[in-house]
């Protein structure tokens, strides 16, 4: 479902990342480990067509992101769930219209939109503060708030980019345990982390990178 | 249905995010179409004015009273062919002495009196449509003139009159015309820094909305959408602002402002104002306040965008 090939990206002289090759198959779970600036970022950035890789292709469900056109882009997004460690909330907006929000730009309906978003908040446990502000709720209610705003559109592919980062531990291992159980469902899960204890815990798949390149693809856990 | 409700909603929201930078946005652009407003109804008042002044203008071809009828007939006749005069009026020498006493009656009866009808020359009063006929008129009558063996004793052409008339109308649709455009860049201006400072206020929202796949159509609506309304908003304010002012001045100062101006325009056929051609000069205001908000809007999105 998703692939990267001979990926390369380039910042002037300085190397993000290196020759990334791997591929990740329909319902997998995978965490994204390194140290920071090993290139986890960038290569999310690549994943949802924010940078443009300097050579190298991205394969994800049909689109070749690197040659992706500008009109084509918002189809690409809508596909993709993202999940990012400062939530990204929209501060004016109460819990159920930030999730609202991602569906209102795909043109779905009210009736539509009230269903889905119910459904969604339900899920993630925070029913009965739907109508609460950002700032009116907790750290790991944010970024649950968040994670429903990414399925919402019932995406391919939830990318987790540092979701626990801001997050106490207690909070962070709610949050792992609900990715898995969206992951149980069917969605495909890429977490970009460095929460060692978290990725030893799932004994998932883990791509770990270090200086721009993979330098491990295996099942099993992390030692930072 | 649900695209136009939504950008309704969102053009609402950044609109009272930024209530004072609205206001001000509202507040030049109503400025701008107020003094437009004035200078088109002023210029299209003195053209009309103008115009009325133009028409009124004659060549008078005077003849000396031995002229034969036949001559005077045959000057007539190359008027006619210049194809240029509406009216050539002959006033006979019974007339011109009507008019002679009648105008000495009440000043001097004493010289109306004395006044000989043969002393009084025939004459031709020829009015055209626009002043540049009237020129080609005269110039055919000087050259009649030069051959006529003093059967055509003078020609009176008030020319200076109207040319001052036309020149100042020039100058001020000038000066009009430059003043229109030069408010209309501040506006645009205005527009432009106002939508980048409510971009700037949205950066968030735009960053979120494109993440979760907000088409570019769809970022950039609301703020095109602000941008005509600030223009739409400009010139119906500023509408409202002249009908009040019209309203006071006919209620409260008929006696000090609009008598005097009526008699020194006594005989002139003002121009009439209907309600329809208002409302249609609203309307085409209100198109131009349109577009000049939506383009000053697309282009402080386009360059945030890219």
């Amino acid at each position: 479902m998703l692939t990267f090939k001979d990926v390369s990206k380039k910042y002037g002289n300085r190397i993000a990342l290196e020759d990334i090759n791997f591929h990740i198959e329909e319902g997998e779970f995978v965490f994204l480990v390194g140290h920071s600036g090993a290139g986890k970022s960038t290569l999310v950035k690549l994943l949802i067509r924010e940078e443009t890789p300097t050579s190298g292709s991205i394969h994800f469900a049909g689109y070749d992101i690197d040659k992706l056109s500008r009109k084509a882009l918002p189809h690409l997004r809508r596909e993709i769930g993202v999940v990012f460690q400062d939530f990204k909330l929209l501060p004016r907006k109460t819990a159920f219209e930030n999730i609202a929000f991602a569906m209102e730009v795909s043109d779905f309906s009210n009736r539509e939109i009230k269903k889905a978003v119910d459904y969604m908040i339900d899920l993630v446990g925070l029913s009965a503060k739907s109508r609460l502000f950002p700032h009116q709720l907790s750290g790991g209610e944010k970024q649950r708030v968040a994670i429903a705003r990414a399925m919402v559109n019932n995406p391919h592919i939830l990318i987790a980019d540092e979701p626990t980062g801001n997050l106490d531990p207690n909070v962070s291992w709610d949050i792992v345990q609900l990715l898995n159980k969206i992951n149980n469902w069917g969605t495909t899960i890429l977490m970009a982390t460095h929460a060692s204890d978290i990725v030893n815990s799932l004994q998932k798949r883990v791509i770990s990178l270090d200086e721009g390149k993979i330098v491990r693809d295996s099942m099993g856990g992390y030692n930072e | 249905m649900i695209k136009v409700r939504r950008l309704i909603k969102y053009t609402y929201e950044h609109i009272r995010r930024n209530g004072w930078l609205s206001f001000s946005s509202v507040a030049i652009m109503t400025l701008t179409f107020f003094v437009i407003s004035i200078f088109v109804f002023t210029l299209y008042s003195v053209h009309v004015i103008l115009h009325y002044y133009e028409s009124k203008s004659q060549v008078i071809v005077f003849f000396n009273p031995q002229a034969s009828q036949t001559y005077i007939s045959s000057v007539k006749t190359k008027i006619e062919n210049t194809g240029k005069a509406t009216s050539i009026q002959f006033i006979s020498q019974e007339v011109a002495y009507k008019r002679f006493v009648k105008l000495l009656k009440t000043q001097n009866p004493a010289l109306a009196k004395s006044v000989d009808i043969n002393a009084l020359p025939p004459s031709f009063e020829v009015s055209t449509q626009n002043l540049s006929n009237l020129q080609d008129v005269a110039n055919t009558l000087y050259k009649l003139k030069k051959n006529s063996n003093g059967q055509i004793d003078n020609i009176l052409y008030f020319k200076n009159v109207v040319q001052f008339l036309k020149q100042a109308v020039s100058v001020i649709s000038d000066v009009g015309l430059g003043l229109i455009i030069f408010l209309g860049i501040i506006a645009f201006v205005i527009i432009i820094i106002t939508i980048a400072i409510t971009i700037n206020s949205h950066s968030e929202d735009i960053e979120i909305m494109k993440l979760v796949g907000a088409s570019n159509t769809y970022v950039v609506g609301p703020f095109i959408m602000e941008g005509a309304l600030y223009g739409v908003m400009g010139v119906f304010v500023s509408s409202i602002v002249l009908y009040l002012i019209f309203l006071i001045v006919s209620t409260y100062y008929k006696a000090t402002i609009l008598f005097p101006l009526e008699q020194f325009f006594q005989g002139v056929p003002l121009p009439h104002y209907s309600l329809l051609l208002v409302l249609e000069f609203i309307g085409i205001e209100a198109l131009v306040g349109i577009i000049i908000g939506a383009i000053a809007s697309s282009i402080s999105i386009t360059k945030y965008l890219k």
